[in-house]
């Protein structure tokens, strides 16, 4: 199976991702100048997504002893970078200009396309192991990920603490979030934290096992 | 999932098992390469079934391939 990324593929990689951190600068400048925070937002989340995909490519290189990166540990840096994504679409939306407009709700819909695709990727992943009929997932691919998913659970429970002390101690902060569509981004926000945390410290355990 | 206080031969093993390589090892036990790769390393303590799955594969007893490290 061709693991590592082949030389033109590399190139084509970093042109994507010198237009995607182009597009990022450009929507970000027409943000600042225009003082719309959705657009800021929006320019960051070219550049966040621009720096995963190279961190991603640097990262899966094949480590010591030529080991491959494994599918989960693929799986581990899609999720990073879509998680990131979804998490600056949000953001937009909570400290967004855009309030119930019809912007916000494409946003929120470009984010459920990303959350459905979760799936799609992993289903991927596993259909191309099972092609070359490898393991998926074997039992230190559910330690690691045990890791990950108990950073993650720790993360979301101290964001929902410091969300409801927000909540008893200025009500007004979030008394002032009253459209729906901020509220929900409200509560998604500290579960796509929490799972981006814990899916960066698989990545991280599957890069530092291979070095 | 860095050092463990288990030791093991599988490297040896391998290449006394007329240099089976790790994939083979891997499919042999169902097991990822990165699996094996992380044994070899030192880096992950398997289960006792996966030990036991290992050591079959070479057709030897577990305390043949792992040991404690005093």
């Amino acid at each position: 199976m061709e693991i590592a990324m082949k030389r033109s593929e590399r190139r084509w990689l970093w042109i994507v991702c010198a237009l995607l951190a182009l597009i990022g600068g450009g929507v970000l400048i027409v943000g600042v100048m225009e003082h719309r925070v959705h657009l800021v937002f929006g320019g960051v989340m070219f550049w966040v997504l621009a720096a995963v995909a190279l961190l991603h490519e640097r990262a899966l290189r094949p480590g010591r002893d030529d080991n491959p990166a494994s599918n989960a540990e693929k799986a581990a840096w899609s999720m990073i970078g879509m998680g990131l994504a979804a998490i600056m679409v949000l953001g937009g939306v909570l400290l967004g200009s855009m309030r119930g407009s019809m912007a916000s709700y494409l946003l929120f819909f470009a984010y459920a396309l990303i959350v459905a695709f979760f799936p799609v990727y992993r289903r991927r992943f596993a259909d191309e192991s099972r092609r070359y009929r490898e393991v998926a997932e074997d039992e230190r691919d559910r330690v690691i990920r045990a890791q990950g998913d108990y950073l993650s659970k720790r993360m979301l429970e101290i964001a929902l603490v410091v969300l409801a002390c927000a909540w008893v101690i200025a009500p007004r902060f979030i008394q002032a979030i009253s459209d729906p569509l901020q509220v929900a981004a409200l509560l998604l926000l500290p579960v796509l934290a929490a799972n981006v945390a814990g899916e960066a410290r698989i990545a991280r355990l599957y890069w530092r096992d291979r070095q | 999932m860095t050092g463990t206080p288990i030791s093991n031969d599988i490297r040896r093993l391998r290449f006394a098992h007329g240099e089976m390589t790790q994939q083979a090892l891997a499919d042999a036990c169902g097991v990822t390469r990165q699996t094996i790769i992380a044994l070899e390393a030192e880096r992950y303590a398997p289960s006792l079934e996966l030990a036991f799955r290992i050591a079959r594969a070479f057709g030897v007893g577990v305390e043949e391939v792992f040991n404690w490290k005093a």
